[in-house]
Order: structure tokens, then C-alpha cells, then sequence
């Protein structure tokens, strides 16, 4: 186990949300990864991720990030960008990243490298698909993880024909 | 003043309750389910043996049980009867998801309300050591071991990056415990993060992932059993299920519980906080071979424990007078209507118009009657049902603390209930396992009954209702098939009893009422409010994740003089 781990986090169901999980899916229709490094769903799973995020040795978060610049720009945060905030919360549905990622600083069990890759969302509200800013920025968002594991020292080739849309295509608006 | 508080910045999102505070305590209420759903309207016309796949998605916290009360629909409109192992298998899948949700939810949900991480800084690591041998016999009770987590929050609360627990409400006056007990309970709560990666994995066995396991089937499960092959549940399997159900029930029995004993001798005057409508609803679960349930169904009516009424599903109605559906007059589930119409203000908007329709939570009543449903129910209407266990569990916490049997309506007692049922259902899993493993060794292999399985079989209408009972309470199913499709569905979820809006009497739901009447110390810190909400454990929709990058807060309290 080479320990990278590629995690897409978000909700395929509120448009903008789901970025990260497009990007994952068009991450492999377009290279060829190394079966190594390992791609996962997290959805909008909380906790429940603490044992692959703990496990990770290098880790990519791709997930829509509102930081309040312009719907489609791509985000890069570090490690120290994030503060992970055990914040006020009503539901267990809202045990979400941060509170994974503050859980692991707590315990020491921080990946040894982690970068968030993220898109500014446009719109985060019930539907399916990007709009098309976002969309338009996946792309892009799929090269920085791309251009992340060649600096890990994984080679991930483009393939010469993308693999035909698969369940991301819905999202992107193919 | 009116108070705000939602859950979420950015969209109006799952929960919203908006108080009005006269005079330092609560004048009216109002709660609030922000989010439409649907899942109903898209269950029509399709397969009903598919109909678990989705209604399992309600909720990532609560997965198994909308399978199981689904099939259990299916299973009752179309006359079939599950084989014994499908029974055992579902009473594992759902003991395995209680445990796990009530000890997360006491730890990392409702804990952060009574535990104050400041605090637990300045504590003595030898006076908390001698504090934890005073509580149970748990292992990790030694000065070093509490130095070491005490050392550990201290260099991660002053390595500041990271803003640990930024968003609580630390130094509020409402919080009383000692810094031994702190510094005690948030060790435990580093320790229960360990625990609930191993105690979900006995839906990884028998479920095969999760959340949202896969081995629900109409007519039973598809959970191969086989003690000859070693892809199937076999014997080793069995063992292994063992072991992880000692760890279970060896946390909840020496950690869990002894720790909300602790929290509950702290805070005495929560015993009297919160009691709310007083009224009971059950829908019982966890049947035996002869279809006997360990928590029986039933109602408690006006705080009376002296008598149970029996439960007759009939009598379930939804309201929709207060909430944005069509319709006029209250309905049984079975003859149910989703017909969305939104009335309320355009999002973003500061406060809801609550003098109208305010929340896509229906009102559903017991012959017009507010029920609350949840850990409380289920096991203060076991104890009014005589039940042995219920009455031990019950009225030994009870001596404990030194709190009458009434003290359980309220928000210590709705705690209370939560863990005492936690440890009740954590002792039985190993029972089911060794029930399992008698049927394996007899041969008796069958996980399902296939034999209505092709539509060609059915009658050309049959309507059917399931029901079983979430962690966070009765949830209901009621389906009708024609033609070997959907043609109606109706869930009543379990916070849709206890977070439903007013009904056309005016009658305030389950949260509501318990809200009435609460002081709140400072209401740009309502405490008070979130203690008594998170007590009821709110099973809210779909969760919405964007990383905040400055880690801003979750619950927005928009206060207006």
C-alpha cells in the first residue's frame, strides 16, 4: 500500500456540492491511475471517514471549498489553511470534514501530507448536476490533482481516448 | 427578543428552530424542517422490492432501520413470513447501529453541551484517575494515562492553528463540572472514536458496508449463512461477531453509562428541564422466534407509567395545516398525501413567517394527540408495560442519582433512556449471535422466503404497513401496490413526531412543547435550547458538506431585540 488516498467528499444531490465527487469520477475517465493509489466516494460521510483519513499517508481532498472568491476558481489549501473546528452543531448529520480532520490532529493521526483541492461553488441548492462554472473548472480541478500525484512521484497518464462518461457525466451535464 | 438557530450558514438547510425569549426564558416556539425531501413521489410507480434502496437513504445516520421498516411493508401487504435467521440478522443490524449511534451521539454530538475542553486543562491527572476507579473498572485509570491526555489537549489547544472547538459555547456559566470529570469524559471521548470504528463493523459482516448495508431483501435478508464456505457468515464469522460485541458491550457497560451517571449527578436541575408533552409512542422492535418484541409497542399518555394503551396504527394521522403541503384535513399514512406547495419567504431570509405555514415537516398525531418518540418512549413504555429488564434498568439509574421515576421526563431522563436502551440492546447481541450459530449448526440455512418474490404471484392490489424503531424512534412505513408497482407510499420518520409544527388545533409538537417555559441565561448563547433539541437527538435530512475554510459556525443565531 503506497498510503495516497484521492477522497472526493460532497453531495451529488445539491449541484455545486458534488465537484469534488465529478472531479473524482472524470479523475479516472481521463488517466490511467495506478491501481496504488486508492480513490474513494466519502460522500457526505463524517466520522465515519476517520479510519482512511487516519490511514492515509498522503492524502487529496477534492471538494467543493467556499472561501468567497469567484464560482470556478480552484482552491488549494494546505493542511494549516483549514482550521478544523469541532463546531456547534444540531444534527450527527453535521459531524462533517473539519471535525474528521480535528478528531485525526487530536489523536496525532494526521495524514503526514494532505492538500485540499478544491471549486468555488456557485450555487449549493436540491438538484443535480454543476452549474456551469463549476463544471467548466473540473478540468482544471482533476489536472491539480493530477499535477499533486506527479509531485508524490506517481506517474498518471492521460489516456489517449477518455473512457466513455460514466456516472459522473450526469453531473457534469453531458 | 426572537432567536434563530440554524444549522447551517449557507443554505437554509434540515433543522431551524426559532424561539421568541420574554423576560429570560422561552415565550414561543417554533420548529422548523427547512428541507423538502420527496422520497415518496419518487416511489410511485416503481418495483416495490426495490423500494428499500431508497427509502434507506432518508438518512446516513439511521440507514438500516428505513430498510428494514420498508421491507417490512412489503413483506406485510404481500403475506410473506421472513425465516428465522432474517429475524436474527435484522435484530444484529440494528443492535449494531443503536449502540454505535447512541454512544456517538452522547460523545461527540451531545457531549460538547456538558463538557467543557477548557476546563479538563487544568485538572488533576491523579484526583481524575481516582475519580475513574470510582466509576467502573474500566482499564484505563491510571494518573500517567490522564496526564498523557491531558498533555495532548493542551498542545493541541495552544498549537492554535487548528482552532480547536472554536465554535462551543466554553465558559458559558451553565457549564458545572468539576475539570477531573472533564479532563475524564473527554478522554473518553478520544477513546469512543476508537470504539465506533470497531463496533460498525458488524455491519461490514452481515451487511456488507457501511452506512446503508446491502443485505436487506423483501422476505428476509441476503446475508448468505454457510458454516462450509468462507465467503458466507460461518462459524468464524460468528466468532469474530463475538468479539466485537464484548467490546460493545464492555464500553457502553463500563464508560458509557457510568459517564452519563456522572454527567447526569452534575447537572441535577436537568432532571426538571425539558419534560415536554408527556405523551409516549412506541412501535416496539426487536422480535424473539415467537414474534414477542424486547421493546413492546404501546402508548403513555400524561406522564402516567401506571398503564400502557395498546397501539393501534389506525389511529396515526398527518397534519398539514402549519406545513407547506396541500391539503385540508388529517390523513392515515395509508390514504397519505405528498403534495408539496411552498408558501414561505424566499431564501435568505432572517426569520420564518410563523404565523403561517413554516416547516415541510408534516404534524402527525395519535388519535389528535402529540406523541414524543425516541429512546424515552420506547423504554419508559416497556417500563409501564411491567418489562422486567426496562424496570431494572430504569430504576436503578433512577437510585443512583436519587431521582423519582417522573425525573425521566426531561432532558436528563431522555439521556438516561438513551443509554440504559444502549446497554440493554448491547447485552442481547450476543444471545442472537449464539441463536444464529444453533441454526447453523442444525442446518437450518435459510435467510429468506423467495417464494412471492415473482410479481406474477402477487394480487393485483395489496397495501401493507412496516414499522420498526429507529435510534431516534417509531418509524412507519405504508405501502399499496397495484399492478406490481408503487402506487402509494407514506413514511412518518421519527422526527417528524417529535419536530412536527402545530396541527390545526394549534397544538404545538414534541420540541416545542418541550421548549416552553425554558430560562435561557444569554440568548446570543442559547445553551439551554441546544441541550434540550440535542436530547431528542434530531434525525434531520440529507447533509450538506463544503468545507468552511475559516471554519465559521454552523449554527447561526441571528438575534433580534
Amino acid at each position: 500500500m503506497s498510503g495516497i488516498v484521492v477522497l472526493g467528499l460532497g453531495n451529488v444531490l445539491m449541484t455545486d456540492d458534488g465537484a469534488g465527487i465529478a472531479a473524482l469520477f472524470e479523475l479516472d475517465r481521463r488517466y490511467e491511475v495506478p491501481d496504488e493509489v486508492e480513490r474513494l466516494d466519502g460522500g457526505v460521510l463524517g466520522l465515519q471517514l476517520l479510519g482512511r483519513v487516519e490511514d492515509a499517508v498522503r492524502l487529496i481532498v477534492l471538494d467543493a471549498v467556499s472561501t468567497g472568491r469567484e464560482p470556478g476558481t480552484i482552491v488549494r489549501l494546505g493542511l494549516g489553511d483549514i482550521r478544523a473546528v469541532f463546531a456547534k452543531k444540531l444534527s450527527m448529520h453535521q459531524v462533517g470534514f473539519n471535525e474528521v480532520l480535528a478528531a485525526a490532529a487530536i489523536r496525532g493521526r494526521q495524514p503526514p501530507e494532505m492538500v485540499v483541492l478544491g471549486v468555488e461553488p456557485a450555487a449549493i441548492e436540491g438538484g443535480l448536476g454543476l452549474s456551469a462554472s463549476v463544471a467548466a473548472a473540473v478540468p482544471a480541478l482533476v489536472a491539480a490533482a493530477v499535477a499533486q500525484l506527479a509531485d508524490w512521484g506517481v506517474e498518471v497518464r492521460e489516456r489517449a481516448t477518455p473512457l466513455e462518461a460514466g456516472p459522473g457525466a450526469v453531473l457534469l451535464g453531458a | 427578543m426572537k432567536i434563530a438557530i440554524d444549522p447551517i450558514t449557507r443554505i437554509e438547510g434540515h433543522l431551524r428552530i426559532e424561539v421568541d425569549v420574554t423576560g429570560g426564558a422561552v415565550a414561543d416556539v417554533w420548529s422548523s424542517t427547512p428541507t423538502y425531501r420527496g422520497i415518496e413521489t419518487i416511489l410511485q410507480g416503481r418495483d416495490p422490492r426495490d423500494a428499500w434502496v431508497f427509502t434507506q437513504r432518508i438518512c446516513g445516520v439511521c440507514t438500516t432501520v428505513s430498510a428494514i421498516g420498508s421491507v417490512r411493508a412489503i413483506e406485510n401487504a404481500l403475506g410473506i413470513t421472513i425465516p428465522d435467521n432474517a429475524r436474527i440478522l435484522r435484530n444484529l443490524l440494528e443492535a449494531a447501529l443503536y449502540t454505535h449511534d447512541h454512544v456517538v451521539h452522547f460523545y461527540h454530538l451531545h457531549g460538547p453541551d456538558w463538557i467543557d475542553v477548557t476546563q479538563a486543562l487544568s485538572a488533576d491527572p491523579a484526583a481524575t484517575a481516582a475519580l475513574q476507579r470510582s466509576l467502573s473498572p474500566w482499564p484505563n485509570n491510571t494518573t500517567a494515562y490522564f496526564t498523557g491526555v491531558r498533555d495532548k489537549l493542551t498542545a493541541f489547544v495552544s498549537s492554535g492553528q487548528l482552532g480547536l472547538f472554536g465554535g462551543g459555547y466554553w465558559g458559558h456559566p451553565e457549564y458545572q463540572l468539576s475539570p477531573e470529570a472533564n479532563l475524564l469524559l473527554m478522554a473518553h471521548y478520544l477513546e469512543a472514536l476508537d470504539w465506533q470504528r470497531e463496533a460498525v463493523k458488524i455491519h461490514a459482516h452481515l451487511g456488507g458496508k457501511n452506512p446503508h448495508p446491502q443485505t436487506s431483501v423483501v422476505g428476509g435478508m441476503a446475508t448468505a449463512l454457510d458454516p462450509t464456505s468462507p465467503t458466507a457468515v460461518n462459524r468464524s464469522t460468528i466468532t469474530a461477531l463475538k468479539g466485537i460485541a464484548k467490546t460493545i458491550k464492555d464500553f457502553v457497560d463500563q464508560v458509557y453509562v457510568p459517564d452519563l451517571l456522572l454527567v447526569a449527578r452534575s447537572y441535577p436541575a436537568w432532571a426538571g428541564i425539558g419534560s415536554g408533552v408527556g405523551n409516549l409512542l412506541s412501535v416496539g422492535d426487536f422480535p424473539n422466534a415467537r414474534g414477542k418484541q424486547l421493546m413492546p409497542a404501546g402508548i403513555v399518555r400524561g406522564k402516567d407509567l401506571s398503564t400502557v394503551e395498546v397501539l393501534d396504527q389506525l389511529k396515526i394521522t398527518e397534519d398539514v395545516t402549519r406545513a407547506w403541503y396541500l391539503g385540508t384535513k388529517p390523513l392515515h399514512p395509508s390514504v397519505g398525501v405528498t403534495q408539496p406547495k411552498y408558501t414561505g419567504p424566499t431564501p435568505p431570509y432572517a426569520f420564518l413567517d410563523t404565523t403561517a405555514k413554516y416547516s415541510w415537516g408534516k404534524a402527525p398525531r395519535y388519535g389528535g394527540a402529540v406523541m414524543e418518540v425516541g429512546p424515552l418512549a420506547r423504554l419508559m413504555v416497556a417500563y409501564a408495560a411491567r418489562v422486567p429488564r426496562a424496570r431494572q434498568l430504569v430504576d436503578g439509574a433512577l437510585a443512583a442519582l436519587g431521582l423519582p421515576v417522573s425525573a425521566m421526563f426531561s432532558t436528563t431522563g431522555r439521556m438516561l433512556a438513551r443509554g440504559l436502551e444502549t446497554q440493554w440492546v448491547a447485552e442481547q447481541i450476543r444471545p442472537w449471535l449464539n441463536a444464529l450459530l444453533a441454526n447453523l449448526n442444525a442446518g437450518k440455512l435459510a435467510v429468506a422466503d423467495n417464494s412471492k418474490w415473482d410479481p406474477s404471484s402477487w394480487p393485483a392490489s395489496a397495501s401493507g404497513q412496516g414499522f420498526s424503531e429507529a435510534p431516534r424512534g417509531a418509524l412507519g412505513h405504508w405501502v399499496s401496490i397495484k399492478n406490481g408497482t408503487i402506487a402509494n407510499y407514506q413514511i412518518v420518520i421519527p422526527s417528524t413526531w417529535n419536530g412536527s409544527p402545530r396541527d390545526a388545533a394549534g397544538n404545538r409538537g414534541a420540541w416545542e412543547q418541550a421548549l416552553m417555559g425554558v430560562a435561557v441565561h444569554d440568548p446570543t448563547q442559547p445553551l439551554e435550547i441546544v441541550r434540550i433539541i440535542h436530547s431528542f437527538d434530531p434525525c434531520m435530512a440529507c447533509a450538506v458538506h463544503v468545507i468552511d475554510a475559516d471554519g465559521g459556525e454552523v449554527v447561526q443565531v441571528t438575534v433580534v431585540p
